[in-house]
Parts: C-alpha cells; structure tokens; sequence
C-alpha cells in the first residue's frame, strides 16, 4: 500500500514538474523533454500487465488536463507501457533479476551500456508516439524523427538527474 | 460462442491496449486542433485558474525577457505616435482627437497579456486576460514589441482568442522596405515556429538575404510598418516564375507574454467601404438588369 502511494506521488510530482516547468521552459522548438517516462522505467517489472495500462492511462490523462494537450500524452503513455510489457517479456529475465535483488531495470543487471540503450529506447518510443501524433502528416516525418531523438536525449539527461536527487534522499 | 468469449479471455490485454489507445486518440481527435476555437467557452470556465497558474509560472521565468520586451514597447509606442500625428492631417476632422493629450490619432492600444500560447500545433491559437469589456472585438490586430503576433478571431467578456502568425489559416502580405514594393504571401508550414514562407514573389523581383519585412499599407488589419521578419533563405529557378523564400519572424513566439491589440478607430468605416465592394455575381446580375 505504501508502495503504491509513493508511485502515485511521485507520478503527480512528475506530471507537475512536466507541465508547470518543462512544458514552458523553451529550450528549442526541437527539444521537448518528457522525463515522466521513468515512472514507467521505475515501476517493477512484476507488477500486473493490466493495472500498469490502466494507471499509463490515467497518469496521460493528469498530464493532458494539466497541460491542456488533449489525449496526446495518454496516447503516448498508454503505448509505451504495451509496447514495454512486450519488450520486456523478451529481453528481461525476472527469475535472474529477483537474484540479484532487483524488481525493476537498473545498471547493475548487464551494466551500465545495457541500461542507457533500454532507457532511450523506451523514452524514444514514447516521444515518437508523442510527435506523430502532435505533427500527424507524412510530410513532417523527418521533422519528427529529429524531434524525437533529440528530445529523448535531454529526457534521458534528466532522468539521471531525477534518479540521482531521488537516491541522495 | 464459447470460442469468442475464450478469445477475448485471450487477448484482454491487447483489446484493453487497443480500447484505451481508441479513447485517447478520440480525445486529441477531437479537441486538439481546434480545441481553442470551439470549445472557447469550456476553455475559459474549466482551465482559467489552471491558465492563470501556469501564466504565472511563465512570467517568473520571463522576467527579464519581458523588462527587454517592454523598453522595446515604449520605444515603439513612440514611434507610433510620431508616424499617427505626421500621417493625420490637422484639417482632417474626421482623425480622432485624444482627449488627453490632444493628439490626432488613427489607432488606439490596448495592452494585453498572454495566458495561453502553443507554438507546437498545426493551427496555434493564443488567449488573451482583455475581452469585449477592454474593447476587444474581432479582427483587430495584435503586436508585440518584436513584430506581429497575429488577430483576434473571437472576443469573451474577460478574454480574447487570437489566431497566430503560426496558425495555417494565417496570411499576410508584406512590405520589402529596401525594394519599396508590397508582393507575395506570407504563410506558415506548420514545421519551425521560427520561420514562415513566403510565396508569390516574382523571380524578377531582386531578392537579397538580411532584407526586412514589414506590415503593408494594403492591409486592412494592420498598421503599415509592423515588423513580420528578415529573409534568411531565397531560391528560385527556370521552371517557376515564383521566388521560393524563408522568412525569419520578429516576433519569438515561445517568449510571448505582452501584447498590444491595435483597435483602427476607423474600422467602421473601413468594414462598410469593403462590404460595399461588389463581388463578380453582382456585377454580371447588374450587367444583365441594365
């Protein structure tokens, strides 16, 4: 119960942090960082498949009604945490990450290499899903690959920043 | 029967992926393009604290951007005044006359601020804290203290919607202050909120980079000599009898905070000599009775 009020926290300090702050802080037009991404990232892996949807859902939804955004973040986070459940049932091995005293993706499971490329992958997911939606045409397709990758970078940056000042704590 | 329900037993998952994915894109479907436009009312009622707050937040962070933005206003404030009394003739007793400081002016201004501004969508819209009751009405002009920002399409009690330069509805002609001629189009491609295209130029017309552009005297909702941009790119070729241009806006719409609305005190008169202009139908019926 504890754990799961402190996933609901964190998820709503997120969703404030996105919205209040990153959302109106102008890099550049082509960066548009959604580190929100790693509550998806920190929920262990364990956890059941159609609560998480669910919970995506609705987490969407606080950071569209915040944000004034229309279903565009749902979409996103919805998608993205299908398309985790799948890619983890194919890479990550629960029995040997349980051995190692892990319940959710960490540098310590097959090093730090393996961690940023799953990382980016799951946040350059997300920000593709994102992007196709808010240009949604063919011609912007470039456009939104560029987008994609570079704001994925930055949100990747700043999920270590996140994950440092929550472990100092 | 029996085999359909074991199938949807099956295949929960994907279904419930699929059923809340086919409700979030019916969300964005629905009120993302336009959301502003038609759902105004739903807008100012539900989002207006959320709007203040986050308005707020933003003139926090753009403190100094907006003490820049302000000197640059009052300069072109001045400006304004100078170029209404020296456009005005005295003997015109049509020019209106303000009753502070007894200046002949054609315009007034209104200051606004910005509480809701996106740059990211195809058809941006930009909310104002000043409606009908300040004297906003639609299509009045808005400005900021950098170039254009766009018009007022619709005007509540308190709050005004404006459509953006970066909206792809948007269209203006431009003024070449180096070539002294007004031509083209101005329009947005929904890509860089720094730039827009311009089109309709003639290739003979002689291009150069760095060239500025600014609001003409042929359009009815803006003053003469507003900036729109500088051109950063131009390229034309044998196939095409047109300029192929990219224009630099004034006007950084990810700082957007003061604006001024520009109310033409002549407007009335203007909207009546335009809507007396007849249209082709009109002419060839008249053509025919006579």
């Amino acid at each position: 119960m504890i754990e799961i009020t402190r996933y609901i926290l964190s998820a709503l300090l997120l969703a404030i942090v996105q919205t209040f702050i990153l959302q109106e802080v102008n890099i550049a037009w082509w960066i548009k960082p959604m580190p929100y991404v790693m509550l998806f990232l920190s929920i262990p892996i364990s956890v059941n498949k159609y609560g998480i949807l669910i919970g995506a859902f609705f987490f969407g939804m606080t950071i569209d009604a915040l944000g004034g955004s229309m279903g565009m973040h749902t979409a996103a986070c919805v998608s993205v945490v299908y398309i985790k459940y799948h890619i983890d049932n194919y890479f990550l091995d629960e029995n040997s990450m349980q051995l190692q005293g892990l319940s959710s993706i960490h540098e310590d499971y097959k090093g730090w290499q393996w961690y940023y490329v799953y990382v980016f992958s799951i946040a350059l997911i997300h920000h593709l899903i994102f992007f196709t939606f808010d240009y949604f045409r063919w011609s912007a397709l470039f456009t939104i690959l560029w987008v994609s990758i570079a704001s994925a970078c930055v949100s990747v940056f700043f999920i270590q920043i996140f994950r440092i000042l929550m472990s100092k704590r | 029967m029996l085999v359909i329900f074991r199938w949807i037993r099956n295949q929960a998952h994907p279904l419930l992926f699929v059923l809340l994915l086919i409700s979030a894109t019916t969300q964005i479907f629905r009120y993302h393009f336009y959301q502003h436009s038609i759902y105004f009312g739903q807008v100012l009622g539900a989002h207006r604290k959320i709007d203040q707050l986050r308005a707020d937040v933003k003139a926090y962070f753009n403190l100094k951007q907006v003490n820049q933005q302000l000197i640059a206003e009052n300069t072109l404030l001045k400006q304004q005044l100078n170029w209404n009394l020296t456009y005005n003739s005295p003997k015109r007793d049509s020019a209106y006359q303000d009753e502070k400081t007894g200046n002949l002016v054609k315009y007034d201004y209104i200051q606004a601020r910005v509480i809701r501004n996106s740059v990211q969508n195809q058809n941006n819209f930009i909310i104002l804290d000043r409606g009908f009751k300040d004297g906003i009405k639609r299509h009045m002009s808005v400005v900021s203290p950098m170039g254009i920002v766009g018009v007022v399409v619709e005007s509540a009690e308190h709050y005004s919607l404006v459509m953006s330069v970066l909206n792809s509805k948007f269209e203006i002609t431009p003024y070449f202050y180096d070539l002294k001629t007004s031509q083209g189009v101005i329009s947005w491609n929904g890509e860089d909120p720094t730039t827009v295209d311009l089109e309709e130029v003639n290739r003979f017309v002689k291009v150069k980079n760095g060239m500025k552009l600014f609001t003409s005297n042929y359009s009815l909702l803006f003053p003469a000599g507003i900036p729109i941009g500088t051109i950063i790119s131009s390229s034309s070729n044998l196939k095409s009898n047109f300029h192929k241009i990219k224009v630099k806006l004034a006007t950084d719409f990810g700082q957007l905070d003061v604006v001024t609305v520009i109310k033409n005190i002549h407007q009335k008169e203007l909207d009546a000599l335009n809507n007396a202009i007849p249209t082709s139908n009109e002419e060839n019926n008249n053509d025919r009775n006579n």
